[in-house]
């Protein structure tokens, strides 16, 4: 069972295992730090239950919930 | 205005810019992602001297400043960017300058807690054969947190010269001079290509950089003790489900309802200033032609907008200190899903906010937004958003509606009408968007910065900057319609006053002597088509006049309709009110500006595109006439064709 960013709980955290998904979109996210091996922390979500917060590398980003599906976790 | 002299000024800001750096003997560009503290470094470089003003927002335009102290050296802002691969246009924006003006050093500008994702556009740019100068910023904050970074460690492992700032330690700014002087011994080549950019930074490659950034990270940060879930306190509040949402909508309506609350005493006094300044000057003037042109003509037409003057600062004021805390990326975040759902997306967000300041810097913020067709959109929206240029015409006109002294009432009508142009705006793109198929699917990534306490300073300067830009853009226009307008209202039409046989049998000598001018027989011209929208040929002018610039209509209003017969203790806003509620149509007692009337003409101005420097960046922005000239036509004529609806509507229900 492949676990990915969108069920980690608030305040749960991770390491990305791999990138699935658009090409673009995931180059994108490689370029913005989300690359495999990276610990990533769920800090909560945005009003609106969609963006997330995630907090990755020293930064907080916002992402949608479409997009941290793209993100799988080990 | 020409359309294409438009487009030439729209250039002439880079051309300055291009011409500042030509002539420049040395040249440094600032190159970082978003929220790195680049704003800082360059306002600490030049000493907040813009060759050009940015506008709310975000940086989507390179610019350029002279270094304080050195007057041919230039230094040369860029966008915030994260990367170099140009895949969204203010990426393109960044490499096509760097390329372009070839800068001797390149600082990259990187906050010390985040330094692996900042230190990799750093590599890019030395891949790219860039001299390198790593400036890092926020180590107080880095401090705070239990980490000590080793900036030697740092410049060794990056070979290249590395300088810390700290705000809290004087003589940053000649640590970085000195840096800048240093020559790097072999001659810099700068022959990567985009194209072999790209090629090299594949999805394995940028696993293997980062890889070793995070090794670098890790041998130059000394930790003091383990950081702690940085989640932000205020955030509890700002981003929580219920109170996040009621915050939002508070700090809308509260920035909407300040415009008019605040700057009522301000408003009053300039006003008062203009009325004793009309008077002022006739007693000093001889009271011919000349002395009319000047207090009636120049004073009053100027005053009549100068008014307003204090409600576009609090606008830009506000806009600056969201823009500085932080929470203008949150407000993105909040509103990205329901955003989504109109066919736009939470990078909209900035754009459309700064449209409500001008709809040109608010289309150069599109940029940011990286699906086209959720740009597209946004760009199509952005002038249903209310400018700081027709603020002075609601002001007019709910002063008009509204009894007087009720600022609470008027500040609510205000807040309506800046909403209603959103709704309008929602509905179009929602609409569209189920009409048209996207060829990318959307996405929305946003970095979420600490919040900030704004620095008063900074705020303070930024939006004098904005102001004064406002009013460099609007004074030429609004002196010259000002000064065209009196002589046309009293420059007798050839001809015209013995053919006018209709002519009213009791009316005043000011009238006869306007319904002979040249601006009555163009009235007369256009009085078929105003006439739906209720209004007589003097109406039908002052909101043709809007074309010129919107703000103008209040101008010409106060030209048109003679404000000089009035008492001397007022204001010239207060007797244009006055002058209207009393107006009627010649030889009649109907009155011309009614519930209805008035109504009609706030939706004009709410829904027509009147701006002809906005077509030409809508141009540019769209990259294509067609959807420009479409968007032009689209919305001034539904505007029209609208406000005959509501005003005609509204008398059938026996509203006069």
């Amino acid at each position: 069972m492949e676990k990915n960013l969108v069920q980690l709980n608030k305040g749960e955290w991770a390491i990305i295992d791999s990138l699935r998904g658009d090409d673009l979109l995931t180059l994108r996210l490689k370029e913005s730090g989300f690359t495999p091996g990276s610990k990533i922390t769920m800090v909560r979500k945005t009003p609106f239950g969609d963006p997330i917060l995630y907090e990755i590398r020293g930064t907080q980003i916002a992402l949608r919930k479409k997009e941290a599906e793209c993100i799988t976790l080990k | 205005m020409h359309y294409s002299e438009v487009e030439a000024k729209l250039d002439k800001q880079k051309e300055l810019s291009a011409i500042a750096l030509k002539n420049a003997v040395a040249s440094y560009a600032l190159v970082g992602p978003p929220n790195s503290g680049k704003t800082t470094l360059f306002n600490l470089l030049t000493g907040m001297q813009y060759t050009t003003a940015n506008y709310p927002g975000a940086t989507v335009e390179f610019c350029t400043g002279p270094l304080k102290g050195f007057e041919n050296v230039q230094v040369i802002d860029t966008p915030g960017v994260g990367s170099l691969l140009a895949f969204s246009p203010e990426e393109k924006v960044t490499v096509d300058c760097l390329q372009q003006f070839n800068p001797q050093k390149v600082m990259v500008v990187v906050d010390a807690n985040q330094l692996s994702r900042h230190l990799y556009i750093a590599h890019q740019l030395q891949f790219m054969g860039y001299d390198v100068l790593l400036v890092v910023t926020m180590l107080d904050v880095a401090r705070k947190k239990g980490k000590e970074l080793d900036l030697d460690k740092l410049s060794q492992f990056m070979e290249c010269d590395v300088v810390g700032l700290d705000p809290r330690q004087k003589g940053n700014r000649q640590q970085v001079l000195e840096k800048l002087k240093q020559k790097k011994e072999v001659a810099s080549i700068h022959s990567k290509s985009l194209e072999e950019l790209r090629q090299n930074y594949t999805h394995d490659s940028i696993q293997k950089i980062y890889e070793g950034l995070d090794d670098i990270e890790k041998l130059v940060i000394r930790k003091q003790a383990e950081p702690e879930l940085g989640s932000f306190v205020l955030d509890n509040i700002f981003l929580h489900p219920i109170m996040g949402i009621v915050s939002f909508a508070l700090i809308m309506t509260f920035i909407f309802a300040s415009i008019f609350w605040f700057a009522q005493p301000f408003m009053d006094g300039i006003d008062g200033f203009f009325g004793w300044a009309i008077e002022a000057s006739k007693t000093v003037l001889p009271s011919n032609w000349f002395g009319d042109f000047v207090s009636d003509g120049l004073i009053a037409g100027v005053g009549a907008v100068a008014v307003f003057l204090p409600q576009i600062v609090i606008l830009f004021l506000f806009m600056g200190i969201l823009e500085d805390s932080g929470y203008l990326a949150r407000g993105a975040a909040i509103i990205d899903r329901p955003l989504s759902k109109m066919g736009l997306n939470g990078k909209s967000f900035v754009p459309l906010l700064s449209g409500y300041a001008c709809a040109i810097p608010a289309m150069m913020a599109a940029r940011t937004i990286r699906n086209p067709l959720e740009r597209k959109l946004t760009l199509l929206v952005i002038p249903l958003m209310s400018c700081s240029a027709r603020l002075p015409v609601y002001v007019l006109l709910i002063g008009f509606l509204m009894p007087a002294g009720s600022a609470l009432m008027a500040g609510a009508a205000l807040a309506a009408l800046y909403f209603g142009g959103f709704l309008m705006g929602a509905i179009v793109s929602t609409i569209l968007s189920r009409l048209v198929k996207p060829d990318v699917s959307s996405s929305f990534m946003q970095e979420i910065p600490p919040i900030r306490r704004p620095v008063f300073k900074i705020v303070a300067k930024t939006t004098y900057n904005r102001a004064k830009e406002y009013v460099k853009k609007a004074g030429p226009t609004i002196l010259l319609i000002s000064a065209l307008l009196w002589v046309f209202t009293h420059t007798p039409a050839i001809g015209f006053g013995q053919s006018q046989t209709s002519a009213p049998k009791e009316e005043s000598s000011e009238y006869v002597a306007i319904s002979q001018s040249l601006a009555a027989q163009i009235g007369q011209w256009i009085e078929p088509v105003t006439k739906p929208l209720g209004l007589d040929w003097r109406g039908g002018v002052a909101l043709m006049s809007g074309f010129a610039a919107r703000e103008v209509f209040v101008s010409s209003m106060a030209l048109i309709y003679r404000l000089d017969d009035m008492e001397e203790e007022e204001g010239v806003n207060e007797r244009l009110i006055k002058k209207m509620r009393s107006i009627t149509f010649i030889g009649t007692d109907e009155k011309i500006f009614t519930v209805s009337t008035v109504l009609g003409m706030i939706l004009f101005y709410m829904i027509a595109l009147q701006c002809f420097p906005t077509v030409a960046v809508a141009k540019k922005e769209f990259g294509s006439k067609k959807l420009a000239f479409l968007q032009l036509a689209v919305f001034t004529g539904g505007a029209y064709i609208l406000s005959i609806f509501l005003v005609q509507g509204l008398r059938l229900m026996g509203i006069a």
